[in-house]
């Protein structure tokens, strides 16, 4: 059970740490941030099915891709609201979201669809150990991702005025940063980083416009168990997400249909017992 | 006084122009007899839907060659969009607006329901192709002007475990999605496999949608049954397939009776073998259902994968038929002549109908068992039907 914990978890963490970004840069919380990561997924469906392209060889152009597709959305939506109250920016992401899911209906139809990818059910043994080999895949891509993203914040000079402005705004412009271009970037960053783990998805799952939205719950009860703009948090926080679903399903009699109140049931315990996260 | 005259006089021409427009198709030759399809085109269930209106086409296309009465059929399509409210309103456009003469169609339950409530207060011949849902079936259970195509839950969970049983399944795991699909069928999963000497070992459940499936199965597994028999939605079938195969789970057989099924799961070499219940398939033996099968080809340029179409197809073809012999539109005798329907079309099950529990006129109650063979979903049960033997014990990983 940790090994399967472990594993979704990896998954977990390249889903939220995107809108951990979103949040601990801009300040905005996404609803749509599912819809980009659903939209990444069926852009790896395409390449499949119309060319054959194996999703994991797709995951540079759809980074592109979805990246730019979040630079419009940021662009024409989102930076008209970014000093609006709270309450407009989230009804504005929950607007594209619906606009997002909508359209997906219209170009593939509510059908799920199935990458049929040679490897989809092989499995890998480890000792006693049987370990699915997609969801290993994903899960070393995921983290590699992850920690891609952190050494960027941690040590590039882009990734330092991210920083600085989700510091302090008005002081990161006084000192030369382009806040706005920053912005812009963050939350492209934010939706590629979605639309690489929709990519992965279609190794494993089957894809659909209706998939967003389980991502955008999950991704928002880790980045609140991590703390609020903690990007560094967010992979123990999936840690405990996938590990506490893993057990819950396995030894709780009945436990499946539970597995999925456990991340409300975390959100409820961090912000009771400690608002400012687990790993803050 | 002349402003009230002329209120009256404009009062009076709107009052002859409501009367007369009812007659208008009367003074033309050869007026369309209309029916009302309420459907769902977009949303969801839309490519069910969509199929239908395949059907419906197809059979229009047959039925105008030679028309009821002399009259051509018209049928005008109504989205529902899979939502109750859109449904009602729906039939509140076709019988005051469009005067429709026979409503067709019909899908999910949520959305018939909807539909009936208004049919109650305003009856119309209604032959009804969806939902499987017991409570509406209770909703119209007085209703003679009320035929139904589609087997209700009951007939569903009966040839489920009829076909397990002739399989030679005597042990099962039930894994069912933690809603009112799922939770449904284990309520009615109990008496069927005791009726049909079939032990329900292991009852888990999962929610619908989740992408890890493999803790579920591992404990599915354990319990070792005959077989497995997965309530769950067309998303949850890839998850399945896989973390069946990863985890080492193969019993004699894994049947899934989702809504519908994936697309592209037909070259997904971790579902081979895997069984599930439908209406029809395309690989239907009966001559009907080729015959069928070929003229949708021809006209839509694609396979027919949802029974949905032939449904749909059954549902007007029927409708037609009973026009013809009851030689008028009077909804007594458009019942009546509904009422001795005997029709075998592409289902490829004869088609009449009967009392049900609760109903006056069911049509079919009984659905067929297939198996996913190398891409195809070939009929495995019952043996009149079947296009292909079963393969019990299958040979998952094998």
């Amino acid at each position: 059970m940790v090994i399967f914990g472990v594993l979704r978890s990896g998954l977990y963490s390249l889903a939220a740490v995107g809108l951990a970004l979103s949040v601990g840069v801009i300040g905005i919380v996404n609803f749509a941030h599912g819809e980009f990561l659903m939209l990444g997924a069926f852009l790896g469906y395409w390449l499949f099915a119309s060319y054959g392209v194996d999703p994991l060889l797709a995951i540079p152009a759809g980074a592109v891709g979805i990246f730019a597709l979040g630079a419009a959305a940021y662009r024409s939506a989102i930076r008209r609201v970014l000093r609006a109250p709270e309450l407009n920016q989230m009804l504005l992401t929950f607007g594209l979201s619906i606009f997002f899911q909508n359209l997906a209906i219209i170009l593939w139809s509510g059908d799920p669809r199935v990458a049929t990818v040679s490897y989809k059910a092989a499995a890998v043994s480890v000792g006693p150990l049987v370990v699915g080999l997609p969801q290993l895949v994903v899960f070393v891509l995921a983290m590699t991702l992850t920690l891609a993203l952190y050494a960027v914040l941690g040590r590039t000079r882009i990734g330092k005025a991210m920083r600085a402005v989700a510091q302090n705004r008005l002081g990161a412009s006084l000192v030369g940063i382009e806040v706005d271009r920053v912005y812009l970037l963050a939350f492209g960053v934010s939706t590629a980083l979605a639309g690489m783990a929709g990519l992965m998805i279609t190794l494993q799952l089957s894809v659909s416009p209706f998939m967003g939205l389980l991502y955008t719950l999950k991704a928002f009860a880790i980045i609140v168990i991590a703390g609020l703009g903690n990007i560094n948090g967010v992979i123990y926080a999936s840690l405990v997400l996938g590990l506490s679903e893993a057990f819950v399903e396995f030894y709780v009699p009945g436990g499946g249909g539970w597995a999925e109140g456990v991340f409300f049931l975390l959100i409820l315990l961090v912000l009771i017992l400690r608002p400012r996260g687990l790993f803050r | 006084m002349r402003q009230y005259m002329r209120v009256t006089a404009v009062l009076l021409v709107l009052a002859a122009l409501a009367v007369a427009a009812p007659f208008q198709p009367a003074l033309g030759q050869a007026a369309p007899i209309k029916i009302g399809a309420i459907i769902p085109l977009t949303g969801p269930v839309g490519v069910s839907g969509q199929a239908m209106q395949k059907g419906y086409t197809l059979a229009l296309e047959e039925i105008n060659r030679n028309p009821p009465l002399g009259r051509p059929l018209e049928v005008i399509f109504e989205d529902d969009r899979g939502d109750p409210p859109t449904a009602a309103a729906a039939f509140q456009k076709l019988v005051t607006r469009d005067r429709i003469d026979i409503l067709v169609g019909g899908l999910q339950s949520s959305t018939s329901i909807a539909v009936g409530a208004q049919v109650l207060q305003r009856p119309i011949l209604m032959a009804w192709t969806g939902a499987a849902f017991p409570g509406f079936e209770q909703m119209l259970r007085d209703a003679d002007w009320f035929f139904h195509y589609h087997p209700w839950q009951y007939n569903n969970a009966d040839s489920t475990w009829g076909f397990l049983r002739a399989a030679g399944v005597k042990t099962v795991t039930l894994a069912v999605e933690d809603g009112p699909f799922g939770s449904s069928a284990v309520v009615e999963a109990g008496p069927f496999a005791r009726n049909y000497g079939i032990t329900i070992t292991s009852n888990e459940t999962f929610k619908t949608g989740s992408p890890d499936l493999t803790p579920m199965l591992t404990k599915v597994k354990a319990a070792n049954a005959d077989a497995l028999v997965f309530v769950g939605f067309d998303q949850d079938l890839v998850p399945l397939a896989t973390q069946s195969r990863q985890v080492g789970y193969a019993p004699k057989l894994i049947l899934a009776a989702p809504p519908s099924w994936p697309i592209g799961f037909d070259k997904l070499a971790a579902g081979n073998y895997f069984a599930g219940m439908a209406l029809w398939t395309a690989e239907n033996g009966h001559p009907a259902s080729r015959r069928f099968v070929q003229r949708y080809r021809e006209r839509f340029k694609e396979e027919p994968t949802s029974y949905w179409a032939p449904l749909a197809y059954t549902n007007l073809i029927t409708v037609a038929d009973a026009i013809r012999r009851a030689g008028s539109l009077d909804l007594a005798k458009l019942s009546a002549a509904m009422k001795a329907t005997d029709y075998e079309g592409p289902i490829g099950i004869r088609l009449t109908f009967k009392r049900s529990i609760y109903g006056k006129n069911q049509g079919f109650t009984r659905l067929i068992a297939f198996q996913w063979q190398n891409g195809k979903q070939v009929v495995v049960w019952p043996e009149q039907v079947a296009g292909g033997k079963l393969f019990y014990p299958a040979p998952y990983g094998r």
